[in-house]
């Protein structure tokens, strides 16, 4: 049963970073905006999240311009893809242990 | 399972009992924990890549304008398929249709705008742009095609035209926002081509693909996501 837990990523302890991977698990590119009204969260509280992602290397940032905003979207990385595909399986695994 | 008379194994066995009974209350403790972590990233995924603030009530009232519709088509307009249909009665059944499509496009953004407010959601957000250009391309590729019959005089065809197109849209649309709308496109696709052929039965078709099928869908929506 431990190796069970273990498989769940410490990086996807917080619903927060779940979220994040979830939308763009299924989303190519999504803007800080968006995730902000998606997560319904502060800007700091997000910012920080996403540097936590940013730092494991599981999610990409491009920073770029529209007219002379400022607009930052965020991507998954494959490392990070395979990390939030394993975390599924281990939660899907767990719950299916406790339905036996 | 706790043996209660005083052995040598006593102490060994209680204490691997209550090992597995710690480990077994951490995972009843977090049991709840995954499935609503699984719950949440569905909806999130769901959330993020279709339009779920399109409002039922707005989809039953379409269905409704449209039965009213027909039915003022037939009596009061004085349309009917099966006989030969004037250049003027179909101006006065293009700009009838015309304004009843304005009514109900109205009712249905008014609407959703009201129910994304209620969930805190932008109503021009990605999802929503996303679903709203997949959804014009058939639309206006119909409504350019029925321009084009009423202008080659073939105004026998207008109407099972609708039918195919707004299918053919709505089976689009089911991949932006309720997949039951891919159900009920695929059955007004089969009205209208089924009435392309029967030209005599389109005002009927027309009054089930608009009229009984919105009303239906939109039930369907609000028993199974807003109640």
């Amino acid at each position: 049963m431990k190796p069970l837990i273990d498989e769940l990523h410490k990086a996807f302890e917080s619903r927060v970073r779940l979220g994040i991977m979830s939308v763009l698990a299924v989303n190519d590119s999504m803007d800080f905006n968006a995730l902000k009204e998606y997560l319904q969260v502060t800007d700091g509280n997000l910012a920080s999240h996403l540097k936590a992602l940013e730092s494991e290397e599981f999610i990409g940032v491009k920073k770029t311009f529209v007219g002379r905003k400022p607009n930052t979207t965020y991507a998954m990385t494959k490392k990070g893809k395979k990390a939030f595909d394993d975390h599924l399986k281990a939660l899907e695994n767990l719950i299916k242990l406790y339905r036996k | 399972m706790l043996d209660y008379g005083i052995s040598a194994h006593f102490y060994i066995s209680s204490s691997i009992y209550q090992t597995s009974f710690e480990i077994n209350s951490f995972f009843m403790k977090e049991k709840e924990d995954y499935i609503s972590d699984i719950a949440e990233m569905r909806s999130m995924m769901e959330r993020s890549t279709r339009f779920m603030s399109l409002s039922a009530m707005g989809v039953i009232l379409v269905g409704v304008y449209a039965l009213a519709g027909v039915f003022i088509a037939y009596q009061v307009i004085g349309f009917d398929p099966r006989e030969t249909i004037s250049p003027d009665m179909t101006n006065r059944l293009l700009g009838f249709g015309g304004m009843l499509m304005m009514i109900s496009i109205i009712t249905v953004l008014l609407l959703s705008y009201k129910k994304a407010s209620g969930n805190h959601e932008k109503f021009w957000n990605p999802t929503f742009q996303r679903l709203f250009i997949h959804a014009l391309i058939p639309l206006l590729t119909g409504g350019i095609l029925i321009l084009i019959l009423v202008a080659k005089d073939l105004p026998l065809f207008i109407i099972p035209f609708s039918l195919v197109f707004y299918g053919l849209m709505l089976y689009t649309a089911g991949k932006f926002t309720y997949p039951a709308f891919q159900r009920v496109g695929l059955l007004d696709i089969a009205l209208g081509l089924f009435c392309t052929y029967f030209t005599g039965y389109s005002l009927g078709s027309w009054a089930i693909g608009f009229g009984l099928l919105h009303i239906a869908l939109g039930l369907y929506l609000y028993f199974r996501y807003e109640r």
